[in-house]
């Protein structure tokens, strides 16, 4: 069989450049150490959260700069991660690992900026360890749409020096000055849930979005029935 | 008497153009991958690594 001598070229091309993809996907495994996240962390009864280690969701010293978080995703608001739960706190040079699963539907777990990103899913816990080097503050948002106020799920991880650490029994400490804006929940002229979300859209607190969370769980009954 | 087939003749037809614009085509991909895998993807700061 004759081939054309710039086939041959391309052929040769297109084989290096898969040699090339493979390579690069082995070098971010073996080089900077990227792990994918898998069926390592178990499953557990999303209905009987409270007699599992999920009970008490938060931080864990469990060694020297080795921290454990469970963290459990619900509409909408991460425990902890959210402000009314309080946020997870870490200090820096800390290797942490997440174990987070859902009580509800299916939420995302993603860190902002960052390669830390799952899907939390009810009865299955997704377990991943990064390492936090520098103090910083990570926005965490829920990224698979998982309701009415699905767009208000957010949560905070903030990196604290390593001096100003005080422990993980301060996780459930909320800061004062939160700001509550409920009233426009409970706006008369909302004629749904949406127009509720849509009213606190720009001052959503954990207050409000407790709020909303009830009145989405009354419009989800209603829809059953 | 001559039973050359068509093929036989494609050395004389190098079409050069296409070739130039599949080479392109083959550098912006190749950029592309490394962008996306060593900048975008591995040059975030926090990794999952366990």
């Amino acid at each position: 069989m004759h081939i054309h001598r710039f086939e041959k070229v391309w052929l040769a091309l297109a084989l290096v450049f898969i040699l090339g993809l493979i390579s690069s996907i082995v070098y971010g495994a073996v080089g900077p150490g990227v792990e994918m996240i898998d069926a390592e962390g178990g499953t557990v009864d999303p209905q009987n959260l409270e007699n599992s280690e999920f009970a008490d969701p938060g931080v864990e010293r469990v060694g020297e700069n080795e921290y454990e978080v469970y963290v459990v995703a619900q509409q909408f608001s991460f425990d902890p991660g959210s402000q009314a739960n309080g946020v997870i706190r870490v200090p820096a040079n800390s290797r942490v690992t997440f174990y987070v699963t859902s009580s509800d539907v299916v939420h995302g777990f993603e860190v902002v900026g960052t390669n830390l990103n799952t899907m939390a899913i009810p009865g299955q816990v997704s377990k991943m360890t990064v390492e936090f080097d520098d103090p910083e503050t990570y926005g965490i948002v829920c990224n698979e749409y998982c309701g009415a106020a699905h767009h208000a799920m957010e949560g905070r991880i903030v990196v604290v020096p390593e001096s100003q650490y005080e422990g993980p029994g301060n996780a459930n400490a909320t800061s004062g000055n939160e700001t509550t804006n409920a009233s426009a929940v409970d706006a008369p002229n909302a004629t749904s849930t949406f127009d509720a979300v849509a009213a606190v859209d720009a001052t959503a607190t954990p207050d409000t979005v407790k709020a909303i969370d009830a009145r989405s769980r009354v419009d989800a009954v209603e829809v059953a029935a | 008497m001559s039973t050359e087939t068509e093929t036989d003749h494609d050395d004389d037809f190098d079409p050069i153009g296409t070739a130039v614009l599949i080479g392109i085509y083959m550098t912006i991909v190749v950029l592309m991958w490394i962008f996306t895998y060593f900048i975008e993807f591995l040059g975030r700061g926090v990794t999952i690594v366990g």
